[in-house]
Parts: structure tokens; sequence; C-alpha cells
């Protein structure tokens, strides 16, 4: 295998550990890990959305009219990388014209609403078909929105400043152009720090049905030019960002507001928590059979490595960190059975043992103990109670069903507990390094 | 002791290798980077945050701003530099607390993207926690967490002064030897301090009766211990001690190395001055060992002096000023040597009042006497400044070595039976006494230079064979092996020149090789004159 960057010292390496933005499709740091997470394919989700093997969105059947996915996974397996790269994939004129929205990059989660994405989804909708792609709407398809803004918003009290900032300096205050402009500017006014924000919340709440009409026949118009065009056969819009949302605010946007959200006729995936699964029976009502990333499968039910699974783990460390800058290939795979297959926690033990490492390469001892410390991390939020339930789980990898409740689903956010494709359950391997759960299962035994 | 400009502040020794990771990310790393630092003690961790230096580092309590979104704001004036140390947040009540902690999370991004640099969370133990479950995925963007809490109770971490320990007798060294064993031979799980501690003293134990060998692979256990321990600075004060049993071997490279490469980063990366300047009066040592003493002038004048005035430590200060005057005698500079020891030295002994280290300095006086051919003068000295004084004390192993002194000068002014006497009972029993081997073999050889001197050459000879030579192969003691096997050649050739031809070259060639290894020009250009002087023919290098 081939590795970039052979020649970096190891704080160069380090750089490269950094996993605070998903690897952009064709990153050269990306790895395809696919094969590695056990009995799991993205074929279900494209099925779903009516591409076939060969990459071709058939029109018969149709896809639905509308349809909402969430697409899930625990924290760091790798979620905003893979949607990504799906985003990539299916955005082609065979396929779908696919819109993707980061909420933590254009919108500020803290107290999402459900009206927020939506704004920001009619903006980023706009943008792209105006700005990268030339294509042209009819007016008569944007009409109903500009009227909702001049209706709702402009003669809004509290945002009448705000309108005339808006059209301050804009000459035609019609088109593609100008509702993409006046998208833009509701979705800046709606991010983190606005004056404007609960007010605009409001106006989009009061009026969500003639809002909802009127992208309803933004997307309607849109899929047709964009057909004519030869970009894509349907849009779809992929959602990244809204899997933040914690217990509290999570079921408010994906539950109690699920109705404003299908109310826009679309193809939706929706990035969601994994504690969503386990907190709400209802979700499914609404949305498809959630799709989970899993894990990487390092190891089977019993423990036992695989191998080739293994492998997939060592290339995207090595991609990173080159093999010339450990002392062994034995210590990357060291390093890639503790992070029992889960990426960011791999990132993680590298970067620590980077920081342990005595000379300019990463030695056994260094790995050790960043194995140790990583572990210790994990420690502060196990509860003395969770080690008997962690070796019990281990004991019976095939039952998770046995012990799903609130505990357990606890564990599985905060990452203690890993769950792994062919569905079983195991504890996180630095967490069986720990003295409680060594004596817990000293216990059982 | 490590310090910053806060009074009774000092880093606390279980902290070393936190805290040069912590540095090594300052200085080295790049990009944005959270990391959380545990602690509990307010002044501790101010005292910490001082010690990382204030270039490129602001410090933002949040207890001022008040809340998250004031936080955020401060963020944004893009001011925090390399690293922004944010304290205090326990400060702020339980609602704001938690509004802040989601905050963090859903803001993950846009902080990163704000904090170029190093975001540095100074939290207690709950709160840490807190974070953990309450910014779940802000926590999982963390570098790494660093545990700077200190005992509720500090406990002062027990220096073992060894010198201490040199005048204890051979049966207590065995003892406590068998004592420490006997508790490391108990299966441990688990590296602890006090047993890396323990192991810390083992060595220092051998050492002490010359086991370089066991010391050395006790050191070597006690260093990796420490390291698994993460206590960077006893890891470096160890590897100084294994320096030691290398210069002891004469093996002043390695020592070199290890001192350079291992101690001295350490003591600089954690500013202990009082530790590097220890360390540099070591390496200045083996600079003398290898007769570079320009090096270890240069070392003592411009590196530990500046470093013990700026410290106002004048007891070392006085220290080093007689390693300097070591150095000069060495040169054979007695006067400006004398100058330093009665000027420079005795007056500050006097005035702290160390009586033992006025009177090792009264004796460093009879010395240069000494070689100035002041012998009675020298022997004054020796009995009535430094003897008394050693007596006093109840210091056996100097008053012995004062007793050796008064010897030489004895053996120098023709009075053989007398030093034969203080040799054999004054001197020799108490290095019997301590185990202490190579003194006792120093001392057989000198026993055997009386013997020579008075034409007892069987006797002299089987003393250098049978008990000096032997200790120092087995010390691994080369410099002393190569002036007792020059010594046995020349009292060979003048036992019998002719039968012991072959022996007499194959132990001055040995002599000279070793004298050649050593980079020592006076030993090596000596032993070259005897084997000119005996007619041996020269071989290159002196090999065989």
């Amino acid at each position: 295998m081939v590795h970039l960057n052979q020649d970096i010292s190891i704080w160069e390496a380090k750089s490269q550990l950094a996993f605070n933005e998903p690897l952009k499709p064709g990153d050269p740091l990306y790895v395809k890990t696919d094969s590695a997470r056990g009995d799991f394919s993205l074929k279900r989700l494209y099925r779903e959305l009516n591409v076939d093997n060969q990459g071709m969105a058939h029109s018969k059947p149709a896809a639905p009219r509308k349809q909402y996915t969430l697409f899930t996974g625990h924290r760091g397996c790798g979620k905003s990388t893979e949607l990504l790269r799906i985003a990539d994939y299916l955005h082609s004129p065979d396929r779908y014209y696919v819109i993707h929205l980061d909420c933590l990059e254009k919108l500020d989660i803290n107290n999402l609403k459900y009206s927020d994405v939506l704004l920001a989804l009619a903006a980023a909708l706009l943008e792209q078909l105006e700005k990268e792609d030339g294509i042209v709407i009819d007016q008569v398809f944007l009409t109903r929105l500009e009227n909702w803004f001049k209706e709702r918003v402009e003669v809004h009290t509290a945002l009448q400043d705000f309108a005339a900032e808006v059209k301050a300096g804009a000459k035609i205050q019609t088109g593609l152009p100008w509702l993409g402009k006046l998208f833009g500017e509701l979705t800046n006014k709606i991010n983190i720090g606005s004056t404007y924000r609960e007010e605009l919340r409001l106006v989009v709440r009061n009026n969500f049905t003639e809002f909802a009409d009127a992208f309803n026949q933004l997307i309607l118009a849109g899929e047709e030019k964009i057909r004519a065009a030869g970009k894509g056969q349907r849009i779809l819009f992929t959602v990244d960002g809204t899997d933040r949302l914690d217990q509290e605010d999570a079921p408010k946007f994906f539950v109690e507001d699920v109705h404003q959200l299908t109310q826009i006729n679309g193809l939706f995936i929706y990035c969601a928590p994994i504690h969503l699964l386990h907190q709400d029976n209802c979700i499914t009502a609404s949305f498809n059979q959630p799709f989970r990333l899993p894990m990487l499968k390092v190891r089977d039910r019993d423990g036992e490595d695989i191998p080739e699974n293994i492998a997939v783990m060592r290339e995207l460390a090595l991609r990173r960190v080159p093999e010339q800058l450990f002392d062994e290939i034995d210590t990357v795979d060291y390093l890639v059975r503790f992070s029992g297959g889960h990426p960011r926690d791999l990132l993680r033990l590298l970067n620590v043992a980077i920081n342990y490492a005595d000379e300019e390469r990463i030695d056994r001892s260094a790995a050790e103990k960043a194995v140790k410390q990583v572990a210790n991390e994990y420690r502060r939020f196990i509860n003395t109670e969770d080690y008997s339930r962690l070796v019990q789980i281990d004991m019976h990898p095939d039952a998770p069903d046995d012990f799903t409740d609130e505990q357990s689903s606890l564990m599985l956010y905060n990452l203690i507990l890993l769950e792994y494709n062919d569905y079983f359950w195991k504890s996180h391997p630095l967490i069986t390094t720990l003295p409680g759960y060594k004596k817990a299962k000293y216990a059982t035994e | 002791m490590t310090t910053t400009g806060r009074k009774n502040w000092q880093v606390q020794a279980e902290h070393s290798g936190s805290l040069i990771r912590l540095q090594n990310l300052i200085q080295r790393g790049s990009g944005s980077c959270l990391l959380i630092l545990q602690q509990n003690r307010p002044s501790y961790r101010d005292g910490l945050i001082e010690f990382l230096g204030q270039e490129h580092s602001r410090v933002l309590n949040l207890k001022e701003p008040g809340g998250f979104e004031a936080f955020e704001a401060e963020l944004e004036k893009g001011e925090q530099g390399r690293i922004l140390h944010l304290i205090n947040l326990e400060s702020l009540g339980e609602e704001k607390q938690r509004a802040f902690f989601k905050g963090l999370n859903y803001h993950r991004e846009h902080i990163a993207r704000t904090c170029a640099g190093i975001l540095a969370f100074w939290l207690p133990e709950p709160l840490v926690r807190e974070m953990a479950l309450q910014a779940a995925d802000f926590w999982a963007w963390r570098e790494q967490v660093l545990d700077f809490t200190v005992p509720v109770e500090p406990v002062e971490r027990i220096a073992f002064d060894w010198l201490k320990n040199s005048n204890m007798e051979v049966a207590g060294k065995q003892e406590r030897i068998r004592e420490i064993e006997e508790f490391l031979a108990r299966p441990v799980e688990l590296s602890s301090l006090s047993t890396a501690d323990l192991k810390r003293e083992l060595g220092n134990l051998y050492k002490s009766i010359g086991e370089y060998a066991k010391a050395e692979q006790i050191f070597t256990e006690a260093i990796a211990e420490y390291r698994e321990l993460d206590e960077i600075e006893a890891q470096a004060v160890t590897q100084r001690d294994l320096a030691d049993i290398m210069s002891a071997q004469d093996n002043p490279d390695t020592a070199l190395c290890i001192l350079k490469e291992k101690v001295l980063p350490v003591f600089r990366q954690l500013h202990n001055e009082r530790e590097e300047a220890e360390t540099k009066d070591r390496i200045a040592d083996l600079f003398q060992q290898r007769s570079e003493l320009d090096q270890a002038l240069n070392i003592r004048h411009q590196e530990i002096l500046p470093i013990l005035e700026r410290l106002g430590d004048v007891r070392n200060k006085a220290v080093t000023m007689g390693k300097i005057a070591d150095i000069l005698k060495a040169r054979g500079e007695l006067d400006k040597a004398l100058d330093i020891r009665r000027n420079e030295e005795l007056p500050v002994y006097e005035k702290i009042g160390d009586v033992r280290a006025k009177a090792v300095t009264m004796g460093d006086i009879a010395d240069i006497l000494q070689a100035r051919g002041e012998l009675d003068k020298a022997l004054d000295i020796r009995r009535n400044e430094e003897l008394p004084v050693y007596e006093r004390l109840g210091d056996v192993r100097s008053k012995a070595v004062t007793m050796g002194r008064i010897a030489d000068i004895l053996q120098a002014r023709g009075e053989l039976d007398k030093a034969l006497e203080i040799r054999q009972q004054e001197e020799l029993p108490v290095y019997e006494q301590l185990g202490d081997v190579r003194e006792k073999a120093v001392t057989m050889g000198k026993i055997a230079d009386i013997f020579q001197a008075r034409g007892e050459l069987d006797k002299a000879l089987e003393i250098y064979q049978k008990e000096e030579l032997p200790v120092y192969e087995k010390l691994g003691d080369v410099f002393s092996l190569l002036l007792c096997r020059t010594d046995i050649a020349r009292l060979l050739h003048e036992i019998d020149a002719k039968t012991n031809k072959e022996e007499i070259e194959h132990l001055l060639r040995l002599a000279l090789a070793d004298a050649q290894r050593l980079k020592l020009p006076g030993e090596t250009e000596w032993i070259e004159e005897i084997i000119k002087k005996l007619g041996i023919a020269a071989k290159k290098d002196g090999a065989e």
C-alpha cells in the first residue's frame, strides 16, 4: 500500500490526526471502510432511494414523493464523512441532485428548530440552482415564496429593519437571484447571536403552511428543470449536524416537530443521534427504518480478531501516521485493537501515543500509556454497577435485547458499550483494561 | 525545586511528566486543540499557568464574562494566542454551568473555528465528569485529559541523601539490601512510586558497596518504573545515578551522553535550575575525568556559577569555586587554587557554620601544600584542623580518608613503619566495615607500595595481584586497573626482568591501550616512557 507523507515528522503527523472536520470525498486520508463494518452496505440505503446496484436511479417504480431517512451511528464512528461520501456518490445526472446542509456550519443548533433547517435548505437549494448550475426557474414557481416574505416577514413590526437591510442595494427584487439572497440572509439572521432569530422563527411557525406550500412548489419545479438540464433525477436533501441534538432537544426536533418537517415533500436524509433510537419507539412512524453506521468490526462476538478488518483500520492509521514513525507494525495493530473499531478513538489513541513518545517514534510503551490514559478518561463516567452489566453483556454478546434499557442505552451513547453489525454489543476494549471491569469479571467467574 | 515567581510554589513531582507533555504540545503542536486539565487547587493551577509562560498565552476567568455567550464573545475577539487558559467555570452557578456545557456541545465547530490554538479548560474533577456527560460531543474532541490534582495533604517526597548512608556499616547495608530485596520479591501487579523509590535506594546501596553491575540493573528497573508512573523528574534523577555508575566504571562517554540527552533536558523543561546546576556539575566532573580541563572549567565558570548566583545559593557557589580550584590544581596552578580555597571557599563555610565543609576545605589546602612539598604544614592541618572535626562528627569514613592522607605524608617523608601502621590499623578496618571494596583495594595498593619501598617485593606483588587487581577488574574500574597493571609490571621488572619479560610486556600493553582508549594523555605518555625505558618493542595502539 502506498502511503502519503512518508517523510513527515511525528509532529506533522499529529496535525493530520485532527478530527474536527469530516473528510471530503477524494481526501487522500480517506479509507473505504464499508467492508470492515460487518454485514453492512450502503446498498440498502441506495435501494430505498431506488438506486440500483449499477448506480442508476429508476423512475419506475419511482422513489416516493416524500421520504425521510435517519442516518445514525455512534459518536465519532465516521457518520459525517460517510454522509459526505453518500452525497457525493448520489449527486449525479443518473441519480440525484443533492443539496447538502451542515447545520453545524450554517446554523446555531443550540435550541435548533425545524424552521431554521427548512429556511436553510431553501436557501441552499436556491443558491445551488442559481450560482452553481445556472438553472432558471420560471417566476411563476417563485412568486409564492416571494409573497410569503412580503406578506409575512416584511410586515412584521420587529422585522421591518431586517427587511429594509436585505432590500437595501438590491435593484431587482424578484427572481431566483433575489430569492437566493433573501433566503441566504434569512439563514444568516437565524444563526448565532442574531437579534432577529426568535422573531423570524415565530413568523415561520405562525405561517408555516404557506411557507411549506411555496417551498414544495419550488422543489417540484426545480426537479423538472434539473431533469431537463441533465443534472439529476430528483432533489435529495442531506442534513448533517442534527445528530448533535441532546436528549432534551432531539425529541423536540425529530418527534414533536415531525409534522412540520414532513410537510415538505421531498427526499431527506437526516443525521440523528443514536440515543434517539433507544429513547423513542415512535420514531419509525414518520421516518424510514433508521440507517445505522456500525463500528468497524475488528473483533467478532467472541472477541477474536478479524484480521482483514484490522487491516482496514491499520490503513486508516497509516494514512495519517506513516509506518516509519512506529517502532513496528504490531504497535499500530495494538492501538487498532484497543480502538474497538471506533475511528475517532483510534485517532485519539494515536494522538496521545505521540504525546507519550519519547523519541520521534511511537513505540509499544507509548502506545500502552495511551491506552491507559484514554481508558482512564472513559472511567470518569462509568458507575460501579456498570461494570458487572458490561461483563454480563460481554458473556452474552448475542442477546443484547435482554439488556436493552436506559442504562445500556446510556452506555452506548457514552461509547462504553459498542454496537457492531450482525447485531452484537461488546464493551469498549479500553474499558476491559480498567480495574473495575477486571474485578467484576473475576467476581462473575 | 521547580519554581516560578510565586512564593513557596513548586511543581509536584508526580506532575512532571504531564507538564513536559503540555509544554511540548504548546511548543511543537499546531492548530486548534482542546485540553482538559484537572485541578483542585487554584493557587497551584495559577502557578502552573505562570510556569507555562505568559508569552502567547491568555487567561480567561469565566467567572467574569459570566456565561457561555459572553465567553463566545470573548473568543471572537481572537486575542487568545497559542493557548487560552479557561479558569473558574466552577464559580458559575449550576444552571449557568449546564447552559455553558450545552453551548460548548452545540457550538463545538464554531469554537474550533474561532480558537486557532489550544483551549485549556482547568476544571475540578466533578466538572470534568459533568463535561463528559453534558457536553459529550465537545468532550469527544478533547486531545487529552491531564491530571494536575494536588493531594489534599501534600506529602513531601523524601529526597534521599545517599551521602548520609555512606557511613553505614557494610552489615547495615547488607541487611537493608536483604530487606528491600525480600520486599521486592513479592508479586506485585502494578508499578508503584514506593517500590520505584525502594529500587533507587537499593541501587545506591549496591553502588556504595561497589556492586556496580547490580546497581546498574536496579537503576534501570527503577527508571522504567518511574517512566511507567510518569514520574519524569524522579526518572531523570535516577538516570543521573546511572550516569554515576557509568562514570565509576570509567565509561565517561556513556555517562555524558545520559546526562546531556536524558537528564538535562528534563530539568531545563521543568525550570528546575538547582537540579540543572547539579547535573552540569556532574558533566563538568566527567570532562575533568576525561582530562578535558578547559571544558570543565568553562562549564563551572560560565554555566554553573551564574545559576547558583541567581538562586542565591552561597554554599554551592563555594563548592563550585572549590571544584574550580581542583581544576587549577590539576593544571599546576597551585597558587591560584590556594587563593580560591582560602578566600572564596573557607570564609563561606565559616560564615554559615558548616564545620564539615570547612574541614574538607582545610584538607584541600593541605593537599596543595603537600603538592608544593610543604609537608609539615600539611601534616599540621590534617592533624589539627581536619581530624578533630571528623572525630567530633563521628564521620568514620572521612576520618579514615584523612588518616590515609597523613600516612601519605609519612610515607613521602620515609616514615614507612608509621605509615604502614596507619594503613593497616586506621584505614583498612574502616573500609572493611563500610564494605567499600574500592577504597580497601586502594589502601591495599598503598600498603603494597610500602612493602615495595622496604624491599619486600614478593609481599608487595602478592597484594597487587590478589588484593588490588581483581577488585578493579570486578568493578570495571579501568583507570585504577591501568595504574595497577603498570605498578605490577614495574615490580615484576624489579624482581626478575628476564623471567617476567612476557608478562611485563603484556601488562604494559594492556595499560597503554586503556590509557589511550580513555584519552588520558598524561598516563599514556607515562606508560610509553616506561615501555621505552624497559626496552619493550612498541606495538601500534599498544594492543596485543
